[in-house]
């Protein structure tokens, strides 16, 4: 009986190690890839979005030097700034959501992009060093939210409505460019 | 009214349904399924698993809608503990659960036999206090739905408070169905009664090492991410 037991446990052993091995090596080595448009090849010039570890917390215009500081931004220009939130450790719905995210940016504001209009920031809600801006938005986890910012005004928006989409890649990303495109509105 | 309760609902089976929550309700399913055939045992303690759910939600809702406890910082609080305690509770209960089996197959002693049974009866305890710990460790995506979704509605509806409850619900129906499934089916088919009988000491086993699995794996999660 005792035997029998100890086969048993040594089988539910392999089989859980391995079920969790798995999606956890899976996971520990998840990144966030660049995800290609579908546009044609963009030229040289095309700005790329900033990596998710640790961005800067200013927009990312290609005009401007990777390390700039906030006081180096243009501040004239009216701007619609793409904030995704997330935490350090990533789940499966959250990495979804960055990719589309970019994917939606890449293929339906390439020329936003590249003029400053529309910048993007992935942002670690659990590093210190973003402090200013995670206060700024209210952020405590994975949420994407648009800020519009005119001469005078900073407004805030909270995207909530991308968590009732995962997995439905075409509405997910509908979503975003017509929100993204609302916020460019109010700024025009 | 209807609507946001149907929203909060819907909102609940969202969050169920989504890889992380769903690893808790497979530990609550295996933590249910130990005693299978103890006919009640099933469809009772995936009850009060779903009412430590609702018992979570609406405290917390209520400490926001009433109290006024700002979102952001509970929100963080919780995620970061849920990351913390989460795997060592399973590992723990996991462990207490194999060792529940030792004794009773032990050397007869009354005491430890005794012992056994009385944490035993206390299993339909430990899905409450598994629903609320489940309920408490948010993850990223149970949050935003929770903090980000649900809470600003139950601001706006006049009667908001009821609204954690029903998403409470709708997180916890995949392992309330599965306990009364469960329940049924040992009631009504006796051959299969029969046969988890007799697999009852492996059901106990799988149960535990299910349980240490996910538990490790939630370790294994933060060890990751601190």
């Amino acid at each position: 009986m005792k035997r029998r037991l100890k086969a048993h446990l040594m089988i539910v052993s392999i089989i859980t190690t391995l079920l969790i091995t798995v999606p956890l090596l899976s996971c520990a080595t998840q990144s966030v890839p660049e995800v290609e448009p579908e546009a044609p090849s963009p030229p040289a010039t095309t700005p790329t979005i900033p990596e998710a570890s640790n961005p800067p917390v200013v927009p990312s215009s290609p005009t401007q030097p990777e390390n700039s500081t906030p006081s180096e931004t243009p501040t004239e220009i009216h701007r619609v700034e793409v904030v995704y939130f997330h935490r350090t450790n990533r789940c499966h719905s959250c990495t979804y959501a960055e990719e589309q995210i970019r994917y939606t940016l890449e293929t339906y504001f390439l020329g936003e992009l590249e003029s400053g209009m529309v910048t993007f920031q992935s942002v670690d809600v659990q590093n210190p060093d973003n402090a200013e801006i995670i206060e700024k938005c209210g952020a405590y986890t994975s949420q994407l939210f648009l800020i519009t910012v005119t001469n005078d005004s900073e407004n805030v928006e909270h995207v909530e409505e991308i968590w009732k989409l995962i997995g439905e890649d075409e509405d997910f990303s509908n979503l975003v460019k017509d929100k993204i495109t609302d916020a460019m509105e109010r700024v025009a | 009214m209807a609507m946001p309760i149907v929203a909060a609902f819907s909102l609940g089976l969202l969050t169920a349904i989504s890889p992380c929550p769903l690893a808790t309700n497979i530990a609550a399913i295996a933590y249910i399924s130990n005693r299978a055939t103890e006919r009640k045992y099933a469809v009772s303690t995936s009850a009060l698993y779903t009412l430590g759910r609702i018992l979570a939600y609406s405290v917390i809702g209520m400490l926001i809608i009433r109290v006024g406890l700002e979102v952001p910082g509970i929100a963080m609080f919780l995620q970061s503990t849920g990351e913390r305690v989460l795997g060592p509770i399973l590992i723990a209960v996991g462990i207490i659960l194999l060792n529940i089996h030792r004794i009773r197959v032990g050397s007869g002693n009354v005491k430890l036999s005794s012992l056994g049974e009385r944490v035993s009866r206390w299993g339909m305890v430990g899905g409450f206090l598994l629903g609320i710990l489940f309920a408490l460790a948010f993850c990223p995506y149970s949050a935003v739905l929770y903090f980000g979704v649900l809470i600003p509605l139950a601001l706006k509806s006049s009667g908001g408070l009821a609204l954690p409850a029903v998403f409470a619900i709708g997180t916890g129906l995949p392992v309330l169905i599965f306990g009364i499934a469960l329940s049924f089916g040992v009631t009504r088919v006796s051959s299969w009664f029969d046969r988890i009988t007799r697999a009852q000491t492996t059901i106990r086993i799988v149960t535990s090492w299910i349980l240490i699995g996910i538990g490790i794996y939630y370790v294994a999660l933060w060890i990751h991410s601190a």
